[in-house]
Parts: C-alpha cells; structure tokens; sequence
C-alpha cells in the first residue's frame, strides 16, 4: 500500500488551512461588537446579522438571485432536454459532433468577454438593468452544464422501452411524459443542482448587465464593500459560507460528486 | 433491432430532429453567437462620447498590438497569470496526492474540504482576503506583534495580493484535475519502484509526475484561462491601479465608456483562452496516442 509521506500530508494540510483560513476570518468579523477589522478579534455582537437583515440593501438582491437562478434553471432544463433528445436521433451522424460542440461553447467562453458582449448586445433593446436580461443572460450561462448532464442520461435511455410504449398504442407524448421523462429526471435533477448553483454564484456577467435596479446578491455585496465596508457584508458573506458547506454536504450525502468544471 | 429502431426513427427523422433541437440553437444564435460577433463588429469602430460611430477602423488594434504601454499591459497580465497557475500546481500537488492515495473514507471528507470553497461566492472569498492582507489586516497585525516589521506592509491593492487572493480563489479546480490523473495511476507501479530501490522523490519524479501530466497540464490550462478572465480578484484585491488586462477591459467597458478599445482588448483576451484550449486538446489527443 504506498502511502503519502509525512511530508506531503504537512503541506497538504498547510494548503488546506490556506483554503480555509480565510473564510474562519469572516465569521469572526461577522460576530465583532466595532465596525472596522481588528485581529485578534475583540468583543461580541449579533447586531451586524439583524442590520443586515433589517437594511434590505441584501434582501431584495437574495430574493432576486433566488429567483432567476429558479426560472433560468426551469427554462434552460426544457431547451436542454429537447437538445439532448435530438442528439440521440443524430448519434453516428457527423453533424452531432459538431452540435454537441456548440451546445458547450458557453463554457470556454470567459464570464467576462460573454458580459461586455452582452453590454453592448442589450443596450439597444433597453435591457440593462432589467430582469428579463438578466433572467436570458443567467440562461446562456448555465445551459451547457444541463446539457452535459442530461445528454449522458439520454445516451443510457433504453429505447426497447419506448418501442414497447409506442407498440402499446401510446401517443408520442405519452412516452415522453410517462416513459422517457422519468427516465430522464436524475440526470435533469443533477444538472439542475449544478446549473442553480453556477447561476446564484454568477457575478461578472450580472455585474456588467445591471446597474441597481436589479442586482444580484453577489454584485450587493461587492457594492456594499466599496460603499460601507463594515461587518454587515460579513455577516452576509457568513450566511453564504454556511449555505455553500451545506449544499456541499447535501450533494455528497445524495452521493453525487459535484463536479464544477466552469 | 436496432437497424429497425434507426428505420422506425428515420420515419420521425429531420422534422422532429430539428424541432428538437431549434429552441436550443435559437438560444445560442440570440444570446451568444450575435453578441460575440457585435462585440468583434464594435471592435472596429471609432466612438466619439460613448457613442459608436459607423464605418470601419483597425486603430484599436493598432494601438492595442502596436504600443509599448499596451505590450507592458500584456506581458503583465501574462506573468501574473502564470504565477497563479505555477503556485496552483505547487500547492495542489500535495493536496491532490493525499487525496488520491487516501482510503475511501478520508477521501470523501478530503473531497469535501475541497469543494466546498467552489461554493462560496468569490466576492466573499476575496473579501475573506481583503481581512487577511490588509494594512491592519490578519497578517500584518501578525508580522508587527511579533516585531519582524514596524509598518505594515503593502500585501493587498497591487499584484502580490492578487497572485495570493487568486491562488486561493482557483486552487479547487487544479486540485481536482490532478487528483483525477493521479487516481488513474496503478500504484504497483510505485511499489515496484519502491523494491528496485528508488527513493520516494525519485518514484515521484520518475513515475508519478509524469503519469499525471494530462491532469497537470489540464488543470493549468482551466486555471490560466479563468484567471485571463477573472474580474472579482483582480477588482477586489488587485485594485483599479494595476496593471491587468480584465480590469482594463472592465475601466474601458465601465467606467471610461470606451466601448471600441474594450471590445478590441476582449477579442484579443477571447483569441488567446481559445488557443490555450486548442493547444490542450491537441496535447491530450497527443499523449493518449503515444500511451
């Protein structure tokens, strides 16, 4: 059995401690009695948690994040699921190589070359700042990783199932609904988990197509650290530090790996 | 059987084919290929107040491929972004070794305390960065007590915060690469060359680094292309005086309103991620050939 060297195990544990100690620094600032950043950190107060609750600048931006990450996800599963479906009937064809290729170009193309196109793309229309534009940019952003998912769950589709539905006199409706959708759900679920998550933790391209009206929880903090800067936005930052450790461990406990290869 | 499933779906064939698959491209034609190929469009355009005007120019690439200011810009950006994918590849290492030679169990908590960073936010990751390298942050109230420096030093709002925020911010994404590569690896091999006599450094070198070369060189290339279009660190912990080309492209987009130069310096940034891609796939495609 080869095992790790002391050694390596030392620094591996140096680099985790790397990775981690930050975050420990903002929850104890979440929990500091002054307004500015002292180490070590002295008192202890809650009052940071309740204005940040009660101030509203994160609020309404939580809600909205909540919300396009929701519809973006619902939208993007029903395009990526009817995509997927094609593919399958062009397997062997050459045109499917070259389909399933642009179905993932939003992957490589960098967050911030999408959102300056898409600055210039939506001035025209009027929407910057709106939340159709930001619900159509968080769409092409998460597409691919709902795609990728569920074009690996269409491949395992058994297609005897669906001739024995079709056989059974079932409408082609019918067998999508009560066969192949069924089918089809745990990869739509673990692609949906993953495209939710890549949409409530977007910030560059949000960053670029709103102005104030509609930012997302993310661009309010950034904002709020160049306005304010006291521990309100750690406050904040702790509640995204606890729901992204719980996700994490949800995900595992459901035994999937969460693979985040944006 | 399946010669008579391909004829029955033949019958539904290129109609439903398409049907299928329209709303999908529709998206991609609307809200990705139109804005890529405006932004190139605008890229040769002069403006005058923010405003685009009509006709065709290669100023801004002339001034962006041709001036030593914008040459400084580039080898800048280039450097930085090399160091952070050179520190990710030293620190990840070790972690990604530990992970891979690890029994199942460990393996999953080890797993965990790598991906659960992926899921917190980068703002507040490089805002955890910003607490740590600040004038009265973590580390020099640190430094001072212990008396190695009287005044603070300068850690955050220039490169060397950057490369540390960073590194941290994209370390997850080379870890897990290498640890993919490095459970391929058949660990007899590093057995036997423990029984023919070979140190743990020389095994290293000689067996374990070299089969974990595509998990190398894909997890550097993820990591140089996101740090080249990273904005939040740059931003947060870098500082609007740096010199880096996407905090140039966002002070252009946003702040100077000099759409053409910010399109110009983008598709220049999008040219050089799409060849770093090329240039992997095709080493992949190499490596798997020869082995």
């Amino acid at each position: 059995m080869h095992r790790p060297s002391l050694a390596v195990r030392i620094s591996a544990y140096l680099v985790f401690a790397f990775m981690l100690v930050p975050l420990a620094v903002i929850v104890l600032f979440s929990f500091s009695d002054r307004s500015y950043f002292v180490f070590p950190p002295q008192g202890f107060s809650l009052k940071w948690y309740v204005r940040a609750w009660e101030g509203g600048q994160f609020l309404m931006p939580a809600v909205r994040s909540f919300v396009v990450a929701i519809l973006a996800t619902a939208v993007a599963s029903a395009l990526a699921i009817a995509a997927a479906l094609a593919m399958r009937r062009l397997r062997g064809y050459r045109i499917a190589n070259v389909l399933e290729f642009v179905f993932l170009t939003p992957l490589i193309i960098p967050h911030l070359i999408l959102g300056i196109a898409l600055l210039h793309y939506f001035n025209p229309p009027r929407l910057i700042d709106t939340f159709a534009g930001l619900l159509m940019a968080h769409i092409i952003l998460i597409f691919p990783f709902l795609f990728r998912t569920i074009l690996t769950s269409v491949h395992d589709l058994n297609p005897q199932l669906e001739e024995a539905s079709e056989t059974l006199g079932a409408s082609p409706w019918t067998t999508f609904r009560r066969v192949v959708l069924p089918a089809l759900l745990p990869g739509v679920f673990a692609g949906g988990v993953l495209a939710f998550i890549v949409s409530f933790d977007q910030f560059t391209v949000s960053l670029l197509i709103t102005q104030r009206d509609q930012i997302t929880l993310p661009v309010a903090i950034y904002k709020y650290l160049y306005d304010v800067n006291d521990p309100v936005a750690a406050a904040v930052s702790t509640a995204l530090v606890v729901v992204g450790f719980s996700i994490t461990l949800a995900v595992q406990r459901f035994g999937m790996k969460a693979a985040p290869s944006a | 059987m399946s010669a008579a499933s391909s004829s029955a779906r033949g019958r539904r064939g290129f109609l439903g084919c398409s049907l299928l698959a329209s709303p999908a491209l529709l998206l991609i034609v609307l809200l990705l290929a139109l804005p890529l190929v405006q932004m190139v469009d605008a890229s040769f355009r002069r403006e005058d107040f923010g405003i685009l005007l009509p006709g065709f120019t290669l100023d801004n690439y002339r001034l962006i491929l041709g001036s030593g200011e914008y040459f400084e810009l580039f080898y800048k950006t280039g450097a930085t972004a090399l160091a952070v994918t050179a520190l990710c590849a030293a620190l990840g290492y070790p972690v990604a070794l530990m992970i891979a030679w690890s029994p199942p169990r460990n393996k999953a908590f080890l797993y965990f305390l790598v991906t659960a960073p992926l899921l917190i936010n980068t703002v507040v990751r490089s805002y955890g960065w910003l607490l740590m390298l600040g004038n009265r942050g973590v580390v020099n109230s640190m430094l001072m007590s212990v008396g190695v420096t009287d005044a603070p030093i300068p850690l955050s709002g220039n490169t060397l915060g950057l490369i540390i925020g960073a590194t941290q911010v994209f370390l997850p994404f080379m870890i897990l690469s290498l640890t993919a590569s490095l459970e391929t690896i058949d660990r007899r091999l590093l057995e036997s060359a423990g029984i023919l006599g070979a140190t743990r450094a020389r095994a290293f070198f000689d067996v374990t680094f070299p089969l974990s070369a595509p998990g190398l060189i894909g997890g550097s290339v993820l990591v140089f292309s996101l740090m080249l279009g990273a904005i939040i660190t740059p931003l947060m912990l870098g500082g609007t005086a740096i010199r880096y080309l996407s905090v140039a492209i966002y002070t252009d987009a946003m702040v100077l309103f000099n759409l053409p130069r910010a399109t110009a310096l983008s598709a220049v940034l999008l040219a050089v991620v799409i060849a770093a891609y090329a240039l992997q796939r095709r080493f992949i495609r190499s490596y798997k050939e020869r082995s």
